[in-house]
Parts: C-alpha cells; sequence; structure tokens
C-alpha cells in the first residue's frame, strides 16, 4: 500500500459529507444513498490509476456515484423504483427521542424532494445542497447552463408547490 | 419600480449574478419588500432542503473500514497532537468565557500529552452517549464511545453553548487514567438537522481523527454502560 493510495483514502474521507448528502439526493434514503456512495468509493480505490491528475476528485467520484445509479435504475422495474422513493420518506434519517414539529417539516422537505425528477434533484442536488458553482454543477452534468438554470427554477417550484399543498400525502417517521 | 423575474433572484440568491447585475437586485431589495419576501422565501426553502437532505453525524463503519488508512496508526496520530495543541488553547480560551462561575481547568497537560479535565473529563468517564451533561452554560454530550486501534476507549465529544458548537475527541491512557485529546474543531452549529439528530454537526477533522484512530465499530449501548461501570478500565 504506497502513502498517495493514503492520501486518496483520506481525501476521499474529507469529501465523505459531500458524497453521503449527494448519495441521499440521488437515492431518496440515507441507506441506499450509503449504498452508492461505497460502490463508488470501492470503484475509485480500484480504479484510482485512471484518475486524470488536475480532474477534480469529487468531480470524479460524483461521476461515478451517478452512472452507478443510473445502473440500478435501469435494473428495476418502474414499480420498484416508484416503491424504493415512497419509502424512502419513511427512513428513520435520524437517531435521538426528541420528536420535534421541525424534523417533520424536514421529513416532509425530504419527502418531497425525492419526488422530483432525476434531473431537477440533481440540479438541486448539486446547487442548493453541495454548493456548486452553475458553471460546475453544469459541467458535472453535461448540461448547459441554461438548461441548468431552468432544472433549478422547475425544481425549486416544485418543491414550494409540494410543500405548500396540504394534500401531499402524510409522513410518517420512524424514531429509534 | 425594477421588475426582478425569478430566474434572476434565484440567480442572486446562488450567487451567480454579476457585480453590475447583483447591484441591481440590491437595490430594487431595498425598495421592495414583496420582493424581499420573495428572496427570504427562497432561502429560507433552500436551508429546510440542506438541512433534510443530511446524512446524520456519525460514520457509519463500513466507511470508516473502506477509508481507514494504511499506515501505522502512531504515525497520524502524533500528526494529530501538534494541531491538538493550538486548538485545544482555543477552546480552553472559548470553554472559560462560556463558564465564567466555573474557574475549573478544562485542559491539562500531562506527561501524555493534553487532556480533558474538569467537568469535560467528568462527562467523558460518567455521561452515556446521546445524554446530555451541563456545567454552568455548556451543554456537553457524548456522541459516541468507541474502541481505538490502540486498545485505548474513545470518546467523541459535543460542546455547546447557545451559540457555538465544538467537537473533542479524547482517549483514554490505562495507566494514568488521562483523556488524551486526539482532535478538536469548532463546527457549525447553523445546520437544523445535522444539529438536532445527534448533537452533534460533521466536521472533516473529526471525520478524518474518527478513521485515523480505527474508530470502526461504535461500542452499542450495553457495551458502553459496561465500561462506564468498570470506569473504561479493560475487561
Amino acid at each position: 500500500m504506497t502513502s498517495s493510495s493514503d492520501d486518496l483514502r483520506r481525501d476521499i474521507a474529507a469529501l465523505l459529507p459531500r458524497l453521503r448528502r449527494f448519495g441521499i439526493a440521488l437515492a431518496g434514503s440515507v441507506e441506499q444513498g450509503d449504498d452508492i456512495v461505497q460502490a463508488a468509493i470501492e470503484r475509485v480505490l480500484v480504479k484510482s490509476d485512471q484518475w486524470q491528475l488536475g480532474t477534480s476528485l469529487e468531480s470524479w467520484t460524483f461521476k461515478i456515484m451517478q452512472n452507478l445509479w443510473r445502473d440500478e435504475l435501469r435494473r428495476r422495474r418502474t414499480d420498484e423504483r416508484k416503491q424504493a422513493l415512497n419509502s424512502a420518506a419513511t427512513d428513520d434519517m435520524v437517531d435521538g427521542s426528541n420528536v420535534a414539529e421541525s424534523m417533520l417539516m424536514l421529513n416532509k422537505t425530504r419527502a418531497c424532494f425525492t419526488q422530483l425528477p432525476e434531473d431537477q434533484r440533481l440540479a438541486l442536488a448539486l446547487v442548493v445542497l453541495d454548493g456548486q458553482s452553475y458553471r460546475d454543477a453544469a459541467h458535472q452534468l453535461d448540461i448547459p447552463i441554461g438548461t441548468l438554470m431552468s432544472r433549478l427554477s422547475r425544481g425549486r417550484d416544485a418543491l414550494r408547490r409540494m410543500m405548500e399543498d396540504e394534500k401531499t400525502p402524510p409522513m410518517v417517521t420512524v424514531y429509534k | 419600480m425594477i421588475e426582478i423575474d425569478e430566474q434572476t433572484l434565484m440567480a442572486f440568491a446562488d450567487g451567480e449574478l454579476d457585480a453590475a447585475a447583483a447591484a441591481e437586485v440590491r437595490h430594487a431589495l431595498e425598495h421592495d419588500a414583496a420582493l424581499q419576501a420573495r428572496l427570504e422565501k427562497l432561502n429560507e426553502a433552500d436551508g429546510q432542503l440542506r438541512a433534510a437532505i443530511a446524512p446524520g453525524s456519525d460514520i457509519p463503519s463500513r466507511f470508516a473500514q473502506l477509508l481507514k488508512p494504511a499506515a501505522p496508526a502512531f504515525k497520524l496520530r502524533h500528526a494529530w497532537i501538534p494541531a491538538s495543541a493550538a486548538l485545544a488553547a482555543a477552546l480552553a480560551i472559548w470553554v472559560t468565557s462560556a463558564v465564567l462561575t466555573t474557574p475549573t481547568a478544562w485542559i491539562q497537560q500531562t506527561d501524555q500529552g493534553l487532556a480533558i479535565a474538569g467537568p469535560l473529563a467528568d462527562a467523558a468517564a460518567k455521561t452515556p452517549s446521546g445524554t446530555t451533561f451541563e456545567a454552568g452554560k455548556l451543554r456537553i454530550q457524548p456522541v459516541v464511545s468507541f474502541t481505538a486501534d490502540s486498545g485505548r476507549p474513545c470518546r467523541d465529544l459535543s460542546l455547546r453553548d447557545g451559540e457555538r458548537t465544538a467537537r473533542v475527541i479524547a482517549c483514554r491512557e490505562a495507566q494514568s487514567g488521562h483523556w488524551i485529546v486526539e482532535a478538536m474543531a469548532s463546527v457549525p452549529a447553523s445546520d437544523p438537522g445535522a444539529y438536532r439528530t445527534a448533537g452533534a454537526p460533521r466536521n472533516a477533522i473529526i471525520g478524518a481523527a474518527l478513521t485515523s484512530l480505527g474508530a470502526v465499530a461504535p461500542m452499542d449501548a450495553r457495551q458502553e454502560t459496561d465500561a462506564i461501570a468498570r470506569n473504561w478500565a479493560a475487561k
């Protein structure tokens, strides 16, 4: 094992919070998101010799995660996919015993977010959640900046409408 | 009044407008309460989304295992000490100012290095993870306990006053009983999702320290209760 391998592991460890957040945004739940992150990290570690110096590790890893998730979706039938997204709303992403109203709101937000079309979800994930510039996010998604802005705008608007809609299905929250 | 459309307002909120366009929006905001309300709503929704799509504060063991450095642990551990010293000094000032009525020392110098002391050491020794030890205005909450590669029991502690949060990882030396500081970091307390889940926002320094110490599997509640009962002595 070389020191550069350790350096790579440390770089990935530093990125882990962002990778996990992106994983949740992709898959809709902590558990499935972590599965993607784990698979992506394993791939990065195995294929580190293919990583081109000068390119961003995070961008490369995000791309691998996107590809893994697309592969996963291809394997699923449409109804299974819907089931996965719906069940995400009931995943317990919190520890602790305090049931707070604000936590219910967070769960509702997450449930609504998972119902957005994937292109809008990814645009919001990169810009709002990960704080990337429009240029970097558009590059990551291989789309023009104008398309990215359109997806961001539609995603935010859809999320707002869903949050305001009292008919949104009630969220069931499981607290450990 | 200048009309600001949604995409322009969104680009402003995302910091994507050039200086001239941003100045135009700022000028419009000064004179348009409705526009201010739209911007606040947008920022609030973004904040809500960031809080909602947040992983838990603890590193799942599968990642700790996957990213565990292959280099000997002692090299990493000693690499932390100089950084810890500076941070310890900063934290000592911070906690002293937070608890003016408590003159007790919180950090002490020992032969093994810097160690937590006073109420902080008491919390590490006696308080189960997830529960809060209060000392004046300061709230100390152990986040998790684990056994390091070296065999030492370690604790990840979250310290909070009204506005600030810090994280300390300390591991107990068997012979002296001192909890030696392995890592310290100030962390933002502004992320309500992470903040509420375990009182311990994520931090790269703390995450890297957990990894380098070999924090693969946290103790479960029973193991921790047993460890507290025997004052963290080895079985």
